[in-house]
């Protein structure tokens, strides 16, 4: 591998096996420095997310937690998923039967999975994690897409699984507020959302 | 301020999107690497019976290919699709030099993709998505058995309105012909041969 000119570590640089790497292969390498996701085989390195989608996380995690723990499940941020012998994802939010602290989540044990969509993830939250989502059989998919342009607008769409695919369920917009009781009761109020 | 957001602050490495002169700065890798969106994406170099069927591609198509008097066939060259977005398709077909370097989307007419068992689902609807979305004409997608690597679909897409469509397909033991973007009677079955 060459070396780059340029002030940041490269990030495989660590991961010191042969590719293909699978997903107990990528779960062994623990805590990583960089945000790495393991997508079909192919690893994704990408950036920390930036502040607004970090401030969207936070107060959808002051929402959803207390519902999903009323209905017996737990809301956690960014664990990491195991979807299948070689996808590993970092979702912004799961929804799960148990969560072990520290350990991965099996995909078997998820009833939702969040994502909150950035400049540089919506393309991959839309198509590849949807696909490999589904493939792993979530039922629940939310996905929260902030307008990149403007702070003042945000949707959310909660989507079903049907057969092998993601059908929309609900979707709701700013000045809004998104409720289901499916998969568990739950309200995400727009205007609160970007209240940072 | 909220637990959470002392937690998110405390982090200490946060790098930013990756940029194209930081991923073209990379150079030559043993791994496919890619730009997209600002994600370094790094796969397995692909595999015995993918490599072969690659091989054999190039066989078949490039008489066609040079046939035309304009079209050239390229493996392992850098698009540029978009800002931040670069891939390296499995094979590219279009209006290319020998130069060197990035080449944009808009000079190819056609790219292709071996699935591989790792990653069909990346090649199936995320990777024709960005070549469709860029205007790239044509897509071929080859699609082996994984089970055993003894039969090989072929699907030849058509850009139209944005997005593919299905032109031709041969499914094992066929032949795939069309006669554009230029005239490909590829059989199947020697796609497999050693």
């Amino acid at each position: 591998m060459t070396s780059a000119p340029f002030d940041r570590p490269l990030p495989w640089a660590s991961f010191d096996r042969p590719l293909p790497w699978t997903a107990s292969d990528y779960l062994a390498f623990g805590e990583t420095e960089a945000r790495v996701e393991l997508l079909d085989g192919s690893l994704w390195f990408g950036p920390q997310p930036d502040d607004a989608h970090q401030n969207i996380t936070c107060n959808l995690l002051g929402m959803l937690p207390p519902a999903a723990r009323a209905a017996g499940l737990r809301a956690v941020r960014a664990a990491k998923l195991e979807l299948g012998p070689s996808s590993v994802a970092l979702p912004d939010l799961v929804a799960a039967r148990a969560c072990q602290p520290g350990g991965a989540i099996s995909a078997a044990d998820v009833v939702l999975v969040g994502e909150i969509t950035s400049e540089t993830s919506e393309s991959k939250d839309r198509v590849l994690k949807s696909d490999l989502y589904a493939d792993a059989g979530i039922e629940w998919y939310l996905l929260v897409e902030p307008a990149q342009t403007e702070k003042a607008s945000i949707t959310a769409r909660l989507l079903r699984l049907v057969e092998d695919h993601y059908v929309e369920d609900a979707a709701a917009g700013i000045g809004e507020a998104l409720k289901t009781d499916d998969p568990f009761p739950f309200e995400i109020h727009f205007d609160d959302l970007l209240d940072f | 301020m909220t637990t959470c957001q002392t937690l998110f602050m405390s982090r200490q490495h946060r790098p930013g999107r990756w940029t194209e002169a930081e991923f073209l700065a990379l150079g030559e890798t043993r791994e496919r690497i890619e730009l997209i969106d600002g994600d370094l994406v790094v796969s397995p170099s692909p595999n015995r019976p993918h490599q072969r069927i690659i091989q054999n591609l190039i066989i078949n198509l490039t008489p066609p290919v040079r046939a035309t008097g304009s079209l050239a066939l390229f493996t392992g060259v850098d698009i540029r699709l978009a800002s931040r977005r670069i891939l390296c398709p499995d094979l590219v077909v279009g209006k290319l030099s020998c130069e060197p370097g990035v080449v944009d989307a808009g000079d190819l007419i056609l790219a292709c993709e071996v699935t591989s068992p790792s990653n069909a689902s990346y090649d199936r609807q995320q990777k024709a998505g960005y070549y469709a979305t860029a205007g790239i004409e044509w897509y071929l997608l080859v699609e082996p058995d994984m089970s055993d690597y003894q039969g090989v679909r072929l699907l030849l897409y058509r850009l139209e309105s944005g997005r593919y469509v299905e032109h031709a397909v041969a499914e094992p033991g066929q032949v795939l012909v069309s006669d554009a973007p230029f005239p490909i009677a590829l059989v199947t079955a020697t796609l497999l041969q050693p």
